[in-house]
């Protein structure tokens, strides 16, 4: 069931997601900092790209990322409580 | 992991202040049986459940119920903006008004602070069901009584809106309780619990 690009594709969308997680609150007290906001649009895009590519191959991330037509694969495992056991 | 969507569930907007309802209704807020407790409740007993739809189910009305104390938070908060000490005094707002002034902090309606004996993660899947069933019973009394109190149809539409999620939730914790007593031994549905003990020849619980 569980791809083995999982943990590689993981790891992208958790650097990418905190690296957005970090620029969100420096950008919350610095709204008119101009290169946080040139920073945070690549930030955001890199993100979007891991999360493409993880969810092609293991599964959605996010609701919006359950796309199958024939099964709610939402429910599918694994859940990110359950590391270290397949 | 969570996101964050900067709407309500379901809109408030209460253009009458009233501190004496915002007495009664903060607390599903952080009372016995209010919005707070609710989400910790089901995203605490995940982790000791083992069927994946129940584990979805968990996340999502978990989520959902953090989605609910917002709401409740706006309402409380609409119902005591721009008072004036007299409004304060007369309508039995003030001890709540001395230690937090017009911010919202989770208590029941008696004044009693929120604590986490108001829910249980017991480890054991039809047990913790069980509770979240009751739970959702019991809220949606809270509701009952709260909307008995309530003449303003600003503040009664948004009430009625989280007395019905109650409803819903109860019937998809049903749900939940079936597939997991369907996992389970039919002569004897505690004959193991599935989130501790060991099958044997199976590594894991299965």
């Amino acid at each position: 069931m569980m791809n083995h690009n999982y943990g590689a594709l993981m790891k992208r969308v958790c650097e990418t997601g905190f690296m957005l997680d970090d620029l969100i609150l420096y950008l919350d007290t610095h709204p008119c900092d101009l290169s946080a906001l040139e920073c945070y649009k690549r930030a955001a895009q890199d993100y979007a790209g891991a999360v493409e590519a993880f969810e092609s191959q293991c599964g959605p991330l996010t609701i919006d990322g359950a796309r199958s037509d024939c099964y709610w694969t939402w429910v599918e495992n694994p859940w990110p409580w359950e590391g270290g056991c397949e | 992991m969570w996101k964050y969507e900067k709407r309500l569930q379901y809109p408030v907007n209460i253009s009458q202040p009233n501190p004496k309802l915002a007495s009664f209704i903060i607390s599903q807020y952080g009372g016995p049986d209010g919005e707070s407790a609710a989400a910790m409740r089901y995203l605490s007993q995940r982790y000791a459940m083992p069927y994946k739809e129940c584990k979805g189910v968990l996340t999502d009305i978990g989520t959902e119920e953090l989605g609910h104390f917002e709401i409740i938070g706006a309402i409380v908060h609409q119902l005591t903006r721009n008072l004036t000490p007299q409004q304060i005094e007369e309508s039995g707002f003030g001890p709540y008004y001395i230690d937090h002034t017009t911010g919202l902090w989770p208590q029941a309606a008696g004044g009693i602070p929120f604590n986490a004996c108001e829910f249980q993660s017991k480890g054991d899947p039809i047990t913790d069901l069980n509770e979240n069933l009751a739970a959702e019973q019991k809220a949606r009394v809270t509701y009952d009584n709260i909307l008995r109190m309530v003449k303003d149809p600003e503040v009664a539409d948004p009430i009625r809106f989280l007395r019905e999620r109650e409803v819903v939730h109860y019937q998809r914790f049903g749900e939940a309780l079936r597939i997991v007593c369907d996992h389970l031994d039919s002569k004897n549905f505690y004959a193991f619990n599935p989130a501790f003990d060991r099958k044997e020849g199976c590594g894991q619980s299965c």
